[in-house]
């Protein structure tokens, strides 16, 4: 969710009862009156500050001349997730934050226009891009559907190759489907958007795990793509962690939007963190019944890692921040019960370069509570690079080239397995420019 | 300010009718009947010109739809197109009509509007003394209606031909005691022609412009003409903002080539729209369109901004300001060569769009260059020759604007 100076969230009260998006469906008199506020600016700044390069000037003219399919088609060329950007894209760092308007007036909704673009293809039917017939015949395996494999595989599929995406969990869609609760992205739209991938011929394997690239390639697959993504959860080590009732926050927001039992979280709900992912699960606690949801922190708003219009929607809904507090140890006898916390004050900069957190003796308290989630963020499984025998990086990252490719020739990789975990467009970006690799790879092969 | 549509500047005098303000509503949609007017009266409407009345026994069918806009930005009627015929209330009705409103609003001007065809001299003269016989304070002759009515010889095609346009001014000012007003069509090639025609028949007043002929659109989805009627239309009378220049410059050609009172028409939705009409020739200006889309209260905003204007601008009356601005009108070949100007960007309120750059690259002469990476346009004043492209392109105000400059022009091969 971005800007938003058009498309209305939905009343704060009203939201928290269902699991339908915040947002609300952008009318199409909206749309025009801010498609039309473009200035069509020559060498687009907004085409610069999208990562994956969305030709985001040209599909506003779209818009505001009326020609929503080619507004649509426009953006899929170079993002095949266009309705799902458009919800989950902090566009005000990217094509937002360039847009000349904000020099004068206030800066153009894009994420609202794209979302509006892509609700229409929805509305109107789905028009696949034309399919390259060079390099036909040559396959290409991508591990991981996440948004970086998937973006790959279409971008390939694209271009005229064969495209195997394998995936070791039972949906594709890797944080899409299990690190974002359905109000702020629908579900329906990430299946939608995986549908048209498959459309242009790409296969998806589900519940496949891969754990050696080189068998692939020994299977017939001329180039790997690895999008495994960062999924290994940080874990605050305090005492009372293998209590009942304290959850890992990927495996809340997973067991609250698929398991037919929805978690049982009681009346209050305690969340270590401050990230996006934190917001998430607070939204799903509060969704779920509870009645009092603290956010717990060590540092300081400034500090802390979420984006504002998350920390916004999540204040708005209720959700309590009890900010430069630590947790010391959870307290309970087989289920949670209690979290004791610590104050702290903020001392000099730490190597993050962000003021270190420091506890204030004696003034610990004690905040009675039911379920305490662990959402302090996620990194690459370093367990995995072993697996598959690529080098890392200093983070314990995948360690790639410029274009992607690894320590293996004909093995790329790109997304969060590769930068440590950042946006879902940064992955797409990734996926692609990967592809285009492959391809230059694969044609002087 | 309540009492701006009453304002002394205000008051004019045309052709010897007072009129509380300049302001009238044109005989269209906004006076379809006495009620509607007497409304508009109590709004402030200095006058009003009935629907117009045709002989009896001429058929007014109208049909659905009647009108089609183009809206443009964020004007939802830049311009509307009419294909509705004249009054379809019966001529006894509307006599008893002016009769009530003249005795109820005695301070406000009521003008019958009264159409036949260039052979009816009887008809004309006859709607001509009932109408004012029924109390009216002035006659327009709607010669000017493009739609429908030039079928049967009425309307525009009268006011297409000089020689009827003058014969037909000469029939009603033969039996008229009140002034006689002629409304004159755009659709013609050189409007002075008929203006002078008219002038030559006796008519102590010009109305003009009447709606510009023209097609609306077509629906892309039906593939028919608009406004459809059951899959046909017809062509239509163009009125409202987009037809203003239009106009103003038919105002001011027939300022400068008669001596009649004129009463400018054409887009009028503004205070501003209102003074340029004057400021070319208009002694009353009247208004159509705008009501339509707002309705009669737009009176207070288009007074009092006018006062507003003309104690600005130190005018002791309309009369003073009329035909100022027409009197500047000149032929080409007179105009200033050594009049030098040169664009010129303020850098502050510079957003860095490029549209100055892009339009100067193509429409121009190439003499705006583009630094990309502080994305900032820089004029090169001796390959500028002054042309106002990228100040009107430029989406901020005051940004881009034009200087007096001693830079000489550097000649380009």
């Amino acid at each position: 969710m971005s800007g938003l100076t058009h498309s209305v969230k939905r009343p704060a009260k009203e939201r928290v009862k269902d699991w339908k998006e915040i947002q609300k469906d952008i009318p199409i008199n909206l749309a025009y009156a801010e498609a039309t506020r473009c200035n069509f600016c020559y060498e687009a700044p907004c085409i610069k500050g999208c990562p994956a390069g969305v030709d985001v000037s040209s599909f506003i003219r779209r818009i505001a001349v009326g020609d929503f399919s080619s507004a649509i088609s426009i953006i899929k060329e170079s993002n095949p997730f266009a309705g799902v950007c458009a919800r989950i894209c902090p566009a005000e760092k990217f094509c937002i934050g360039e847009c000349r308007s904000q020099f004068s007036t206030s800066p153009l909704d894009i994420a609202s226009l794209q979302r509006f673009a892509a609700d229409m293809e929805l509305l109107r039917g789905v028009r696949l891009p034309e399919i390259a017939q060079a390099g036909k015949g040559k396959r290409v395996a991508c591990v991981g559907a996440g948004p970086a494999g998937l973006a790959c595989a279409a971008e390939l599929a694209k271009r005229g190759y064969r495209v195997t995406v394998f995936e070791q969990n039972k949906r594709p869609g890797g944080m899409l489907t299990y690190g974002i609760p359905s109000y702020r992205l629908s579900q329906d739209i990430v299946d939608t958007e995986i549908a048209q991938i498959k459309k242009m011929g790409v296969a998806v394997q589900t519940e496949k795990k891969i754990t050696n690239v080189k068998k692939l390639k020994a299977q017939g697959y001329a180039a790997v793509f690895v999008g495994t993504g960062a999924w290994k959860s940080r874990w605050l080590d305090v005492p009372g962690t293998d209590l009942d009732g304290v959850w890992d926050a990927l495996e809340f927001i997973d067991a609250a939007k698929f398991n037919k039992t929805k978690p049982r979280v009681g009346d209050t709900v305690v969340i270590f963190g401050a990230g996006n992912t934190a917001m998430d699960c607070a939204g799903t606690a509060l969704r779920l019944g509870a009645k009092r949801v603290i956010i717990i922190y060590r540092r300081g708003r400034a500090e802390m890692p979420a984006w504002d219009c998350e920390v916004l929607c999540t204040f708005e809904e209720g959700t309590e921040f009890m900010l430069l507090t630590a947790p010391k140890r959870i307290l309970g006898k087989k289920k949670v019960e209690a979290v004791e916390c610590i104050k702290m004050k903020l001392g000099p900069a730490d190597e993050s370069g962000r003021p270190r957190p420091v506890p204030i003796p004696g003034s610990e308290f004690t905040i009675q509570t039911d379920t305490v989630i662990q959402a302090l963020g996620q990194e690459t499984d370093p367990q995995l690079l072993k697996e598959f025998g690529l080098t890392a990086d200093k983070r314990g990252c995948i360690k790639t080239r410029a274009d992607g490719l690894t320590s293996i020739p004909g093995v790329f990789a790109g997304g969060d397995a590769v930068n440590g975990g950042a946006t879902a467009v940064e992955a797409i970006a990734a996926g692609r420019k990967a592809a285009e690799a492959i391809d230059k790879y694969l044609r002087k092969k | 300010m309540t009492t701006a549509t009453a304002h002394r500047l205000l008051n004019v005098d045309f052709c010897g009718v007072k009129f509380k303000n300049p302001f009238i509503l044109a005989s269209a949609p906004p006076t379809t009947t006495g009620e509607m007017i007497m409304r508009a009266f109590d709004a402030g409407w200095g006058g009003a010109i009935i629907k117009t009345l045709v002989p009896e026994g001429e058929p007014v069918l109208n049909v659905a739809p009647r009108l089609a806009s183009l809206p443009y930005g964020k004007n939802r009627m830049a311009v509307l197109q009419n294909i509705e015929l004249t009054t379809d209330r019966g001529v006894r009705v509307w006599l008893k009509e002016i009769g009530q409103m003249k005795k109820r609003y005695p301070d406000h001007v009521v003008i019958g509007s009264i159409m036949a065809s260039g052979t009816m001299k009887k008809e004309w003269q006859e709607l001509t003394k009932r109408v004012q016989g029924a109390g009216a304070d002035m006659i327009e002759c709607n010669l000017g209606c493009p739609h429908g009515m030039p079928e049967r010889g009425m309307g525009s095609v009268c006011s297409q031909d000089p020689e009827i346009t003058k014969h037909i001014t000469q029939w009603v000012k033969d039996v008229a005691t009140i002034p006689v007003m002629i409304k004159l069509t755009p659709n013609i090639t050189d409007i002075k022609v008929t203006a002078k025609a008219a002038q030559a028949g006796g008519a102590d007043a010009l109305a003009t412009v009447n709606t510009v002929a023209g097609l609306i659109g077509v629906d892309l989805d039906k593939i028919e003409p608009l406004p459809s009627v059951s899959g046909h239309s017809t062509y239509g009378g163009l009125s409202g903002p987009g037809i203003k220049p239009i106009a103003l410059r038919a105002v001011c050609e027939i300022f400068k080539a008669t001596n009649c009172a004129i009463s400018g028409i054409g887009g009028v939705g503004s205070w501003q729209d209102a003074a340029e009409f004057i400021l070319v020739g208009a002694t009353t200006v009247q208004v159509c369109t705008a009501v339509m889309h707002w309705g009669y209260r737009i009176i207070n905003d288009l007074c009092e901004g006018l006062v507003n204007y003309m104690e600005g601008h130190k005018f002791n009356s309309v009369a003073e300001m009329v035909g100022l601005a027409a009197q500047k009108i000149t032929m080409h070949e007179s105009l200033d060569r050594s009049y030098r100007l040169v664009s010129s960007i303020n850098k502050d309120l510079c957003i860095g769009c490029g549209l100055c750059y892009v339009s100067c690259q193509d429409a121009a002469y190439q003499a705006i260059k583009w630094d990309s990476k502080k994305r900032e346009p820089t004029v090169e004043e001796e390959k500028c020759v002054g042309c106002g492209l990228c100040s009107h392109v430029c989406p901020i105000d005051y940004c881009v604007t034009m200087k007096r400059s001693n830079v000489a022009l550097k000649k380009q091969h």
